[in-house]
């Protein structure tokens, strides 16, 4: 089947956005970025409308995960909070769940455990009703991806993806992703950005873009297919230009197909939706720069996308109209299928 | 086109010129300059542009200010970036300047105008510093090369870093920290012959300086000197003989080899060592990038640091650190930070600078100096008074023109100096 | 030292060709105390100057031996006759026009044309300055101008580097400083000097060889108005036909719009148009002509430089009233005569050859250039003809590593000075010591190998003599000889290293590197 998104409106935010999702009845859409708050939008099914932040964070917010038959939100920041939220209230909270950076969060398809990785290089299970720590493991290397099915899969910085089972501390299996990993000078390219298991969890999926050369990166972005059960690396799948950059977002529609978001030099980025089973993608939007995240409702007849404004970059003191020194902002595009 | 000199200033450097210049030799200046020849510079560049808000000069929980938190350092008061924590320990060593804005925000354009002081436009090409020192400080006692630069690709002599003070003032770069062409004694000759053939030729030299202009002889005998000298040394640029424990402490990765060539060069006795590390202009990742980079550049500064110290040789050593620009407060949509000169920081240690001090400070979302900005003119001025140099009353000789060592209209950058 | 004290024997016992009159013109205007270069002093010179590298032993005995008073005008003769002549021609006159921008193949054949046919030099600067692209024996001219519109990173086309370079090579004014504003020290140089022939060359575009021109060539653009300029000083405006400095303004044409093209750009076809009035053309007449005097003199005193290893006005790009030439008298006798042969540039160099101020002893002694360096090196160790003919070097045989062209690039990357700065002097360099002392490339030509020097020298009973000459073009002293005697003695386990050793010092020494 081949879906044909269309674009309904664009909405404006004041900050940039990294990571955006609905909650389970579709009705609130929470949003993660560069600030300390997580911003949040009552959606209606044609529009967005504001509602409080969520503050108290440090750094930037980063990570954030919907319960996915309940209200709670779960959600990080890079200084290592980890919080659990109802509406605005919080549930509980740990204030350096991680030592700095909390990189991602993911929720166990029950819903009953949380697990979140970070900079710190630890991988740890919550629980999602009372917060507490269930299991932690040293992955000895910056965490950069995690998803969780019956047990946790993460990548690293290196392209280093394991399968652990976290209560009985044992590797189940290991795919070999190093393609997304290049040291160039000093600097680590970890070019790993999203791991999804499709397909009841026979594929496993790592996104993100096979790095080419540090300091102003330009790659082409990537997906790789691993065969859950082997290990094998099936299928690679790369799309545009060393212009694109990366597959900072992936979600799998009720249909089936694959949708991604990416965002490379500035000024491009790309929505594309893919078949699994193909190599090429049947559907390519150009027309947002700079995308950061995918929220799918959970319908699967709208999602929304977080772009970036056209012109973010410049070397200087660029100036606003206002004389003011430039903000970037993430335009919300919401589309319907 | 060139922006210019005016006639002013030329009157301003004839009349200087008249007291130094050519009559450097005899002045009290360089009587000055003599004393002061252990002093030694240690200069690392950070090239493509090291983000100030990563390291020197944080604005934690701030728009701009990126994911990462700040940590106090061994100044009450003072915090950097959490990407620095060995550096954070050693602030009191320090003086950072996060002051600086300069003028130039291109690479191409840049790189040369930060490294030769961005003095004004006299129609020739300036000195990179390293030259500049190379040939006020000369090659002191050590005679070694006096401006060696420890650098990522290529090796060889680098005439054009040297402008108008010629050739000879060039640097001497150590391709990835190799030496450069034909610097050591070739396999099939051994040391005793290459040793005798060697006295053989000064043998020859010195009969036909007997006869011909001495002139012509002594250039060609010094270059043999100082190639004797560098080759007798051959050990400063290899590493591998090293105690494990200081490789594992500089950091297995270019830059901390480097670094630790570096500090053999100084103890060498080096008058000016160079430490380049490319791969710093992140338009694009740039947090992950510097959480990658900063930790190695932190482990191998601070390293040098405790070791300059520990043998002393901090005390006559004049440690620079910097940029051609920091980055732009501004994130971009490739999570990239861009060109900045507008406000960034510079760090300094060791001889003639103030330690554990910080000058200058920027607004709270770091787009602007507050108060007193400097211009890289200022900090020439800075580092030359340092070491000991008046800017004010040393000039340089280009072929009878003389002109200034650091921008005319700018002054040294008083709080930074001891 | 912008004073040259030239001097001159009084006493001369040579006798002079006949037509070697401007020489003795020269001569005449010349006096002088320093003592004749003796024969084998001159035999040397001449060959590095004329041939570019160093005669042979036997070359050298049969000159030393020959009894006939007219033997150096017949040795100048013969060496300018050569084809060698017109090499070391093209050698230095490349080095002096391009600075080291690199080399080019279409450029060079086109300068050792220009000395084996013996082009005027006025017919050479006008090839140059207004290249027929599609002539294919002038083409290489271009690479003049075209070398100097390349793009260097992310810099703009140096438009103004170009224009310096025709008023420094041509006309021996280095109009840098009046780019913006008056000369600040020199006061003939005006801003409208360097503008009127800035007007010409920002007009120029560089466009990439194509079918039909097979180098890189030039476009020009339409010039319909003066080229306006301000004084960053005064911020007085002024304006500027294309002009010589010095000159008179090019009047433009009135022509405009279409009516100003002989062939129209047109965007389809990729043609970049030809304009009916070319500024380019114009000043490459102006520049080359009789009446433009510092185009005569330029040309004389950078000749007199390559020959005598000294300036008659230096540097040899600032001409000008407050920095007279050394000799006035003299650089006004060469030009007028250089003027009235036509420009002739051989005749020139062979009367320059023949005076005593070129023969004297001494006092002129200079480093020789990569160039020379390497031919002197490769004759004297006997491996010139080896390295010529091994045009596929094959790393795995050892007397067959290294071509002709390796040694080229090693001696010219350890020897010759960095690139756009005038080359007056080859500076021994730590770079230039350590290629001697350590490299590869000077070890492996001394190594015994059939036919090389340390082959033969093996196989003298007298070696000193035959090293002396055949390094320094001259008989050892007894001491000499004795010292090598010694040497081998002392080394007596390993002979034909020892001779190598031997041969390595006086290879690395300053008496091979300068020359005599």
């Amino acid at each position: 089947m081949k879906l044909e998104p269309k674009q309904l409106t664009e909405f404006p935010s004041e900050r940039q956005i990294t990571a955006a999702r609905f909650n389970h009845e579709g009705s609130i859409l929470a949003a993660a970025g560069y600030e300390p708050a997580v911003r949040r939008w009552q959606f209606d099914g044609k529009t967005l409308t504001p509602l409080p932040s969520l503050s108290g964070f440090h750094g930037y917010s980063t990570a954030l995960a919907f319960h996915p038959q309940q209200p709670q939100l779960f959600c990080a920041d890079s200084w290592g909070q980890l919080r659990c939220c109802e509406g605005e209230k919080t549930i509980w909270q740990h204030e350096t769940a991680h030592d700095g950076w909390l990189r991602q969060i993911a929720v166990s398809p029950d819903g009953k455990r949380i697990a979140t990785c970070g900079k710190d290089h630890f991988i740890r299970v919550w629980d999602a009703t009372s917060g507490k720590k269930l299991a932690e493991h040293d992955a000895d290397e910056d965490v950069y991806a995690l998803t969780m099915s019956d047990s946790i899969t993460f990548g690293d910085m290196r392209g280093r993806i394991e399968t652990w089972d976290l209560d009985l501390k044992k590797k189940q299996r290991t795919f070999d992703a190093a393609v997304l990993y290049k040291l160039d000078r000093i600097q680590d390219l970890g070019g790993l950005r999203v791991l999804r298991f499709i397909d009841d969890g026979k594929t496993l999926l790592a996104a993100g873009t096979t790095p080419q050369n540090g300091a102003t990166p330009q790659s082409i972005p990537t997906i790789l297919f691993f065969d859950t059960a082997s290990g094998k690396l099936t299928k690679t799948v790369t799309h545009g230009t060393n212009k694109e950059g990366y597959i900072h977002d992936l979600a799998q529609h009720p249909s089936g197909c694959l949708m991604a978001v990416s965002s490379g030099t500035p000024g491009s980025g790309m929505l594309f939706l893919l078949n699994p089973a193909d190599k090429e993608p049947f559907h390519v939007n150009t027309k947002m720069a700079n995308c950061h995240s995918l929220a799918l409702h959970p319908g699967g007849k709208h999602f929304v996308v977080t772009s970036t404004n056209r012109d973010s970059n410049g070397n200087g003191k660029s100036l606003g109209k206002d004389g003011q020194y430039k903000t970037n902002t993430s335009p919300l595009h919401l589309f319907e299928v | 086109m060139n922006p210019l000199c005016t006639p002013r200033d030329h009157t301003f450097s004839r009349r200087a010129f008249l007291g130094g210049g050519l009559g450097l030799l005899t002045s009290p200046l360089f009587a000055e300059a003599m004393k002061q020849r252990d002093k030694q510079v240690l200069f690392v560049w950070l090239d493509g542009g090291m983000s100030q808000l990563e390291t020197w000069d944080p604005k934690p929980n701030t728009e701009f200010g990126g994911p990462f938190r700040s940590i106090p350092t061994s100044v009450p008061g003072v915090h950097f970036c959490e990407l620095m924590p060995k550096l954070a320990k050693q602030m009191h060593k320090l003086c950072v300047v996060r002051s600086m804005c300069t003028k130039d925000n291109a690479h191409s354009s840049g790189v040369d105008r930060i490294q030769r002081g961005d003095p004004k436009n006299r129609g020739v090409p300036y000195p990179h510093f390293g030259a500049g020192v190379a040939k006020l400080l000369g090659p002191g006692s050590s005679g070694l090369p006096p401006y060696v630069w420890i650098k990522p690709g290529s090796g060889g002599f680098r005439a054009e870093d040297a402008g108008f003070l010629g050739p000879k003032y060039g640097s001497l770069a150590f391709g990835d920290g190799k030496p450069p062409d034909n610097l050591l004694r070739h396999p099939d000759i051994s040391a005793e012959q290459d040793a005798a053939r060697n006295e053989l030729r000064q043998m020859l030299d010195q009969r036909f300086a007997k006869q011909r202009e001495k002139r012509v002889v002594e250039a060609n005998a010094s270059v043999f000197d100082m190639a004797d000298k560098l080759m007798a040394r051959a050990d400063i640029f290899d590493t591998s003989k090293l105690p494990e424990r200081d490789r594992e402490r500089y950091g297995r990765h270019d830059f901390g080899q480097h670094m630790l060539v570096a500090r053999q060069m100084l103890e060498a006795g080096v008058r000016f060592v160079k430490v380049t590390s490319y791969g710093w202009d992140t338009h694009g990742d740039n947090f992950n990038a510097h959480a990658g980079m900063v930790p190695k550049f932190d482990q191998a500064f601070s390293a040098m640091l405790e070791d300059l110290e520990a043998s002393g040789l901090l005390k006559t050593t004049l440690v620079i650190c910097l940029s051609e620009f920091g980055r732009t407060p501004r994130i971009n949509g490739h999570v990239g930070r861009d060109h900045w000169p507008e406000a960034w920081s510079i760090a300094m240690a060791g001889h003639g600078v103030k330690h554990g001090m910080v000058v200058g400070e920027t607004n709270d979302r770091g787009t602007e100096v507050k108060a007193q900005p400097h211009d890289i003119g200022a900090a020439f001025h800075t580092w030359y008074r340092a070491l000991g140099i008046d800017p004010m009353k040393t000039e340089f000789d280009n072929a009878g023109q003389p002109l200034p060592i650091a921008h005319d209209d700018m002054l040294p950058i008083k709080e930074a100096l001891a | 030292m912008h004073r040259v004290v030239l001097c001159l024997l009084i006493l001369n016992a040579h006798t002079w060709a006949e037509e070697a009159l401007l020489a003795r013109k020269i001569e005449a205007l010349l006096p002088t105390k320093a003592a004749a270069a003796n024969d084998a002093e001159f035999l040397r010179r001449v060959w590095l100057d004329f041939d570019g590298g160093i005669p042979t032993p036997n070359e050298t005995r049969a000159f030393l031996a020959d009894p006939s008073a007219d033997k150096r005008t017949k040795l100048i003769d013969k060496l300018i006759a050569a084809p060698r002549f017109a090499v070391r021609m093209a050698e230095a006159f490349n080095v002096m026009l391009m600075e080291r921008r690199g080399e080019n193949e279409v450029w060079k054949s086109w300068l050792v044309e220009c000395f084996k046919t013996n082009k005027q030099w006025d017919t050479m600067v006008r090839e140059m300055l207004a290249p027929d692209f599609l002539d294919e024996k002038q083409r290489g001219a271009g690479y003049f101008i075209t070398r100097r519109l390349e793009k260097v990173g992310q810099q703009d086309t140096d438009y103004p580097g170009l224009t310096r370079d025709v008023g420094r090579m041509f006309m021996g004014i280095d109009l840098q400083c009046c780019q913006c504003h008056r000369h600040l020290s020199v006061n003939d140089y005006k801003q409208i000097d360097f503008s009127g022939l800035y007007a010409v060359y920002q007009n120029l575009k560089l466009q990439l060889a194509d079918d039909k021109h097979k180098t890189p060539w030039l476009s020009e653009g339409l010039i319909a108005a003066k080229y306006e300029f301000v004084s960053v000083l005064t911020d007085k405006k002024a304006q500027t036909a294309p002009r010589i400095p010095f000159g008179e303004e090019v009047m433009i044409p009135a022509a405009t719009g279409d009516d100003g093209w002989l062939v129209k750009p047109d965007r389809k076809t990729k043609e970049v148009g030809q304009p009916k009035f070319s500024p380019l053309r114009e000043v490459a007449q102006r520049i080359p002509a009789p009446e433009n005097a510092l185009f005569a003199k330029n040309i004389a005193n950078r000749v007199w430089f390559i020959l005598i290893g000294k300036g008659i006005v230096e540097p040899l790009d600032l001409h000008h009233s407050e920095n007279p030439p050394a000799h006035p008298e003299l650089l006004e006798l060469l030009g007028r005569e250089l003027t009235a042969h036509q420009f002739d540039l051989r005749w020139l160099i062979r009367e320059i050859a023949h005076t005593q101020a070129y023969q004297q002893s001494g006092a002129h002694q200079r480093h020789l250039t990569a160039e020379q360096q390497l031919r002197a090196f490769l004759i004297a160790t006997g491996e010139r003809a080896h390295l010529e003919k091994n045009t596929k070097p094959d790393m795995t045989v050892d007397a067959f590593k290294y071509s002709l062209t390796d040694f080229e690039k090693a001696f010219t990357a350890a020897l010759a000075n960095p690139a756009k700065e005038p080359e007056l002097a080859a500076n021994p360099s730590l770079r230039s010591a350590l290629f001697f002392r350590n490299s590869d490339h000077v070890q492996w030509a001394l190594k015994l190998r059939a036919g090389n020097l340390i082959d033969h020298l093996a196989k003298q009973t007298d070696p000193a003599e035959e090293l002396y000459l055949t390094t320094l073009t001259r008989l050892p002293t007894a001491e000499e000889k004795a010292e090598l005697q010694s040497w081998l003695k002392a080394h007596a386990t390993n002979k034909t290293q020892a001779m190598a050793d031997y041969a390595w010092a006086l290879l690395s020494s300053t008496e091979f590197f300068v020359n005599h």
